[in-house]
Parts: structure tokens; C-alpha cells; sequence
């Protein structure tokens, strides 16, 4: 039963969308900007590298984990004020981001020398203050997501729900595929802290906006209560498997000067930790009377294949966006600003063909089932990282983003099928929470992929650099030899990307034909 | 009448206790100060210390491409320093860590981390600035003209422990020569922050003027902690 509001649903429905697109796009748009906040803040490339990557990780794990249990707390509290806290809670981030060098460092430095002596580095502590904003920021921005779905999924029809969702998931995916070009735009005029001090008036009309026009409408409260204890699980394993993944001993301390790096002792114990948390998550959201999570939805052959498909998807996808800026700014631009424009343009060469083959991949999966333009798609991809892994700094532009274009044509292709046959795959109570997940375990695939591969760059790096370099090389041998060691290890992590995309394929062809599909729809109008 | 009564009495107590405070501390001439806060630094066996550069960059090669940030590190009396020098290139910010001992200096490749020995282009030389001949004790008891005592003052560092405050000139020659050409050969405004019992320099501010063409002054703020703690620095192990 639809809520009714006297305000046009279709009016509603885009100024839900509006700060949904922004979360998104601050998602990505980090990844043309990250080089300018690493010199900004000063932090070293060799110590702090590790660490900074926690601006990018950071938010994909906040956004990733809200979205797991923010939209059930919806579902009890109502949908309007939850909303309306996360838009709020969003910009307040944005703000402390924006503002991170000034007072937020000072006070955290006050703070810390109450309990500490010595000498805190303030370019750390800034960037502490700047991950724990950027992770408020994206606790709000992922809660708005499944919260924004919810609520138009109680503002239409059941015979419109299905397109209006659509619309939420397509201002999602459009928001990270354009983030990148905006940060690249942002900080070549402007400084960068300016992408978050937008967020601010958008952030206060959409609330006045939201808060005015839905203050008639009925909260939709469901009966039940609120799985915390499944919430902390789910949240503890996610995080573990970050920090897990994305440990290494790069903290070359003035105790341990000769140390190297490598992967830090704590790395495995961390990841086994975390699966631990996702055993007890799911036992948990077995035995819950009022789980966060149906999991009898898992035992539907397309439901798990495509979330299997999905988390790999965004593992691959998140290296080409991740490589594609590292690519540029180390062996391509002269300058920062430069890095940050070309970045942002070269990754509208993937996304954007991505965002472009969507369609055809919906319409294709209509008329041929999931597993042709899902598996077609795949090949495509594989075939486009393959090329990538050949990129060189003389290789032109125009080689680059027709590669790129091949690659997010194939994920393009991809994507909407897989999302489709998790949707279609679950009951019609079920589809907010399963339109969600599609891109929860895409989230996750991409968070998983930012730790593991930084991980792998700066081990391999390592390696490569002691095998290249000489007893007692110069400046130039150096700077040479680093140059080497990065193009290296970009060619081998899109070719990890290539075989993780793969590796999809092997779901994806275990997803039941339309025939089957059909069916179910038929024993569900049944 | 009663309220009258307490009140006086804790005025009584307030002045009582500013005159404790005020007694807790010799009243010494400025010079006196900084020549005990020299001799107690010249007698420590280390300390930790932290040199942080702000305001208009100083560079350390002659194309002035690679700025000098900050420098944390280790001292032990006489002549070892274990430092972590951080340098700010274009487009980049990078950590070269450097091991003095006994006049040999040792450092780290930018790019693998293994220990070479010092570029003698370098221009960074950590232990020059604690030489008991060069260095800061050295300037502290023979060098530095007029000091005025400025007050009693807290540093945001170390909450709740009132330092005393003075200010005095440095000449530029020792400046120059203690910093091996960083810092200008021009007369520097100096801010000294001394504990009033055991007389440990617990910062030193240097405000080198903007020369012409530059948009600000360069400011050294250099901090000192772990006073007499000993560090174990030795040679580095060089891979061939």
C-alpha cells in the first residue's frame, strides 16, 4: 500500500535521488583527487601511502556496511526522519572533510596530548580526522540508498515500484561513473577541498525540500526489532577484511630502521578474524526472529550466482579505476593538476561506455536471458584489461581509452543482467532489499579490490625495485628504476583484474536460462 | 555576615596560593636562564627532537626542487642522531631516513629503503645541530644577545606545565653554520620555552625573515622531549 503524499511522486522521487547521486559521486571522486590531498597534507609517499588509501577504502567500507542494516532500521523508526539523519549526517562529514587541516586537527592534537607525550605528526593526524570524516560522510550517503529505496518503494504502486527503483540504482551507478571527471574539473580550477563544500547547500535544500514535502506523509513502520547484534557482526567482519587485506608493515619506525616491507604478521590473523565474524553473521541471521538479511534468498540457484557474479565485478572494475589515475599521475602527467584533469577524463572512457552498455545489457537480458550478454560481456572485459596490461608511457591517449571503452563495455553488458536475475529472483516483498544487495556485494567486490591490490602494488613494488636497483644507484637510476617498477606492476594488476573478471564467468554460466526465468515469474503471479 | 567571612577567606587562600606558585621558581635574569638551560642540554646523555619547518620553503638542493618539511628524530650524547627527514619534492612528499655516527652519515634510498651511505650534496647534517661546539648548546651559552624574559607560558604539547618564555636574537653566522646553509646568514629572532625547575629546553622557535620575493618568513619551531633517555643508534647494515 502506497504511502500517500499530496506532492508528486515523480517530484519526490528526484529530490531522493539528489543526494543519493552526490554520496555516490563522492565515492569515486576521490580516486582523481587522492594524489593532491597526499601532497596537501604531506603526507610521505613510502610511510603514508598505506594509509591515505583508507580515504578511498574508507568509504566504500562505511557506505558498504550502512547499507547492509541502515535500510531494516528504516523499516522501524520510518523511512522520513532515518533519510533525513543520514542527509544530515552526510554533510556534517563533508564539512569535517572540507575543514579537516583547521580546527578538527587541532582539536584532535589537543586531545591526543592528554594522553600522550612526544610528538604527534599533524599530517597524520589530519589524515586520521580526514577518513573518520570521510567515513561519516559515507555512513550517511550508503544509509540514504537503501533508505531512498524504501521510501519510493512506499511512495508508488507496486505495478511502478519496479522502474522507480531502477531510477535509485541508475543515480547510484551514475554517480561513481561521473566522479572522477568532477574531481578531475574540480581541481584543476579549484582547490579540492571545494568538491565538499558543495555537498553543503545541496545537502540543506534537499533536506528542506524532503522535510517539507513528505511532513504528510504516513511513516510506514514495520513490527519487529532491530537486529544489532547481527549489525556489529556483519560491520566487524567487513572491517577486519579491509584492515586485513590492506595491512602491511610500511611503518618503517626509527626503532626498526632496516625493516622492509612485506605483509605485516597481523594480516592473516585479521582476514581469518573476519571470516569468523561472517560465519557468526550469518548463524545469527539464521537463528534471528527479525533478520537483516533472508538468507533463504541465497538458496535460489540465480540469487547466489549473480551476487557471486556481482562481487567479482566490482573487485576487477575497482582495479581499472584505481590503476587508471596511478597510470597517469606517476608515468603520464607533468604536473598534479594535469594528472588530475587527464584521470578523469581517461576514466570516462570506461565508465561512461559502461553506464552506455547498460541499456543494451537490460534489453539483450530481456530477449535472451541473463547468461549471452552477461557472458559476452565478461569476455570483452577480460579481452579489454588484457590489452590494458601492454600500456606503456609513450602508448597515446587515444590507444588507452578505446581499451578502457572495451572494458567497460563488457562490464556495461554485464551489469544489468546479473542485477536482474537477483531481482528477479527474489519475491516481490523482498525486491528493495535484493535491488540493495546488487550493489552491496558490488561494494564490497570494489572495497575488497582497493585493499588487496594497494597491498600488492607496494609489495611487488618492493620486490621489483630491490631486484632493478643497483648496490648504490643515483638519483636519475632512481627515479628511472621507480618508473619501471610502476608501469610493471600496473600491467600485472590488470591482468589480475582480467582473471578475476574470469573468474566471473564461472557464475555467470551456471545463471538459469529466460525459460526458467519465465517460470519463476509465472509460479510467483501464481 | 557568614558569606562575607568565606569569601574573605578565599581570597586569603587565592593569595596565598598565587604567592606559592610564584615563589616556586627562582627569580632569575633571563641570561641566567638560558646558560643553566644550556648546561643542563650540554649534560644530557639524548633526547628525542622534532624540527618542523613552516612558512616560506627552504630548499636543500641548488635547482630548489626538494624542500626540507620536518626532521623527528634521536639524539645520544655526543655525536649520534637517528632522524627521519621528511623532504617535499613536485608532486610529491617523500621520507629519506639518516643515521650520523660519529661524523659518518649513512641514509636511505628514496625508493627501496635500503641504506647507502650519505650523498655528500646532501645538505642535511642532523648531528651538526646538537655539536657541543656548533650545535644548540653551543649557541645557548655563548651566542645569543639581550634575552628578555617574556613571561610564564604553557605549550599546547605538554598541557598544564607552565614553561618560562624569552625572547633573544641570534646571530645569522651561527644559525648558518649550525644548519649547514638552511637557514640564512642573517640575524634571527629566536623564542625559547625553558622548564623553570629543571631548566630542559622544551622548544625553540627561529623566525628567519622573508627575504625579498618571498611571501612570508621561514619559521623553525625545533622541540626536545625525553630528556636523558639514551637511544641505541648504531651504523646501519648495508646490503652489497
Amino acid at each position: 500500500m502506497p504511502a500517500s503524499t499530496k506532492t508528486q511522486p515523480g517530484l519526490l522521487l528526484a529530490l531522493i535521488s539528489i543526494p543519493i547521486f552526490i554520496g555516490a559521486l563522492d565515492l569515486t571522486v576521490v580516486s582523481a583527487v587522492l594524489p593532491h590531498v597526499i601532497v596537501d597534507l604531506e603526507i610521505p609517499l613510502q610511510t603514508g601511502l598505506d594509509d591515505a588509501a583508507w580515504i578511498v577504502t574508507g568509504y566504500l567500507l562505511a557506505y558498504s556496511v550502512s547499507m547492509t542494516f541502515m535500510g531494516r532500521l528504516s523499516d522501524l523508526y520510518g523511512r522520513r526522519h532515518i533519510y533525513l539523519i543520514a542527509l544530515v549526517i552526510f554533510a556534517f562529514g563533508s564539512y569535517i572533510v572540507a575543514v579537516a587541516q583547521g580546527w578538527p586537527t587541532q582539536l584532535a592534537l589537543r586531545i591526543s596530548y592528554l594522553f600522550v607525550s612526544g610528538r604527534l605528526d599533524a599530517s597524520y593526524v589530519t589524515l586520521y580526522v580526514l577518513i573518520a570524516a570521510r567515513m561519516i560522510q559515507a555512513f550517511g550517503a550508503g544509509t540514504m540508498v537503501p533508505v531512498g529505496m524504501a521510501l519510493v518503494a512506499d511512495i508508488y504502486p507496486a505495478d511502478k515500484r519496479a522502474r522507480s527503483l531502477g531510477v535509485i540504482a541508475a543515480v547510484d551507478t551514475a554517480g561513481w561513473v561521473v566522479g572522477h571527471l568532477y574531481g578531475g574539473i574540480i581541481v584543476r580550477f579549484w582547490a579540492w577541498e571545494l568538491i565538499f563544500w558543495l555537498n553543503l547547500p545541496i545537502c540543506l535544500i534537499a533536506f528542506l525540500l524532503i522535510w517539507y514535502l513528505m511532513r504528510g506523509a504516513p511513516q510506514v513502520r514495520s513490527a519487529g526489532s532491530m537486529d544489532w547484534f547481527g549489525a556489529l557482526l556483519i560491520t566487524a567482519a567487513l572491517a577486519l577484511l579491509n584492515i586485513g587485506l590492506g595491512t602491511s608493515t610500511d611503518g618503517v619506525t626509527l626503532n626498526a630502521l632496516d625493516e622492509k616491507s612485506g605483509l605485516s604478521p597481523y594480516s592473516l590473523p585479521l582476514v581469518f578474524a573476519a571470516f569468523i565474524f561472517l560465519v557468526l553473521f550469518l548463524w545469527r541471521q539464521k537463528k534471528a526472529r527479525y533478520p537483516l538479511l533472508a538468507l533463504s534468498l541465497f538458496k535460489r540457484q540465480n540469487y547466489l550466482a549473480a551476487s557471486l557474479a556481482n562481487f567479482l565485478v566490482g573487485f576487477s572494475l575497482f582495479v581499472a579505476i584505481a590503476n587508471v589515475p596511478l597510470f597517469i599521475n606517476t608515468l603520464v602527467a607533468t604536473s598534479l593538476e594535469q594528472g588530475a584533469w587527464d584521470s578523469g577524463w581517461m576514466l570516462s572512457a570506461l565508465t561512461i561506455p559502461l553506464a552506455l552498455a547498460s541499456a543494451p545489457g537490460g534489453w539483450l537480458s530481456e530477449k535472451r536471458g541473463y547468461r549471452l550478454p552477461a557472458a559476452a560481456g565478461l569476455i570483452l572485459a577480460v579481452f579489454g584489461f588484457m590489452l590494458m596490461r601492454s600500456w606503456e608511457p609513450a602508448t597515446p591517449y587515444a590507444i588507452l581509452a578505446y581499451q578502457l571503452a572495451l572494458s567497460g563495455i563488457g562490464i556495461g553488458l554485464t551489469m544489468a543482467p546479473i542485477a536482474a536475475a537477483v531481482v528477479n529472483a527474489s519475491p516481490p516483498d523482498q525486491r528493495g532489499i535484493s535491488s540493495a544487495l546488487v550493489i552491496i556485494f558490488r561494494l564490497i567486490g570494489m572495497t575488497v579490490g582497493i585493499s588487496s591490490i594497494t597491498t600488492y602494488d607496494l609489495l611487488r613494488a618492493d620486490a621489483l625495485s630491490e631486484m632493478l636497483l643497483s648496490a648504490q644507484p643515483t638519483l636519475s637510476e632512481t627515479v628511472r628504476v621507480g618508473m619501471e617498477v610502476t608501469e610493471q606492476v600496473i600491467s600485472e594488476t590488470f591482468v589480475i583484474a582480467g582473471m578475476v573478471a574470469a573468474l566471473a564467468l564461472i557464475p555467470v554460466l551456471s545463471l538459469k536460462s529466460t525459460f526458467n526465468q519465465t517460470s519463476e515469474v509465472k509460479n510467483e503471479r501464481e | 555576615m557568614k558569606r562575607t567571612g568565606v569569601w574573605a577567606g578565599l581570597v586569603i587562600f587565592g593569595v596565598l596560593l598565587a604567592g606559592c606558585r610564584a615563589s616556586q621558581f627562582e627569580q632569575l635574569p633571563p641570561n641566567e636562564i638560558i646558560s643553566r638551560s644550556a648546561g643542563r642540554m650540554a649534560s644530557l646523555q639524548g633526547f628525542e627532537f622534532l624540527i618542523e619547518r613552516s612558512g616560506e620553503p627552504v630548499f636543500l638542493d641548488y635547482e630548489g626542487t626538494i624542500s626540507f618539511r620536518r626532521a623527528e628524530g634521536q639524539f645520544t650524547s655526543p655525536d649520534r642522531v637517528n632522524t627521519s627527514v621528511r623532504v617535499i619534492m613536485p608532486g610529491l612528499v617523500t621520507e629519506v631516513q639518516i643515521i650520523s655516527v660519529e661524523g659518518t652519515q649513512w641514509e636511505t634510498n628514496l625508493l627501496t629503503g635500503e641504506w647507502q651511505a650519505s650523498d655528500p650534496r646532501y645538505s642535511f647534517n642532523p648531528s651538526l645541530l646538537f655539536s657541543p661546539e656548533t650545535g644548540i648548546p653551543a649557541v645557548l651559552a655563548h651566542e645569543l644577545a639581550d634575552p628578555a624574559l617574556l613571561g610564564m607560558e604553557e605549550i599546547p604539547e605538554v598541557p598544564g606545565k607552565k614553561l618560562y618564555a624569552l625572547e633573544t636574537v641570534m646571530p645569522g653566522d651561527s644559525a648558518y653554520q649550525m644548519t649547514f646553509g638552511m637557514i640564512d646568514n642573517e640575524p634571527l629572532r629566536v623564542k625559547l620555552w625553558i622548564d623553570p625547575v629543571t631548566f630542559d629546553l622544551y622548544r625553540v622557535l627561529l623566525v628567519d625573515p622573508a627575504n625579498p620575493g618571498d611571501e612570508e618568513d621561514t619559521l623553525w619551531q625545533i622541540d626536545f622531549w625525553s630528556f636523558g633517555s639514551t637511544f641505541q643508534i648504531e651504523p646501519p647494515t648495508i646490503n652489497n
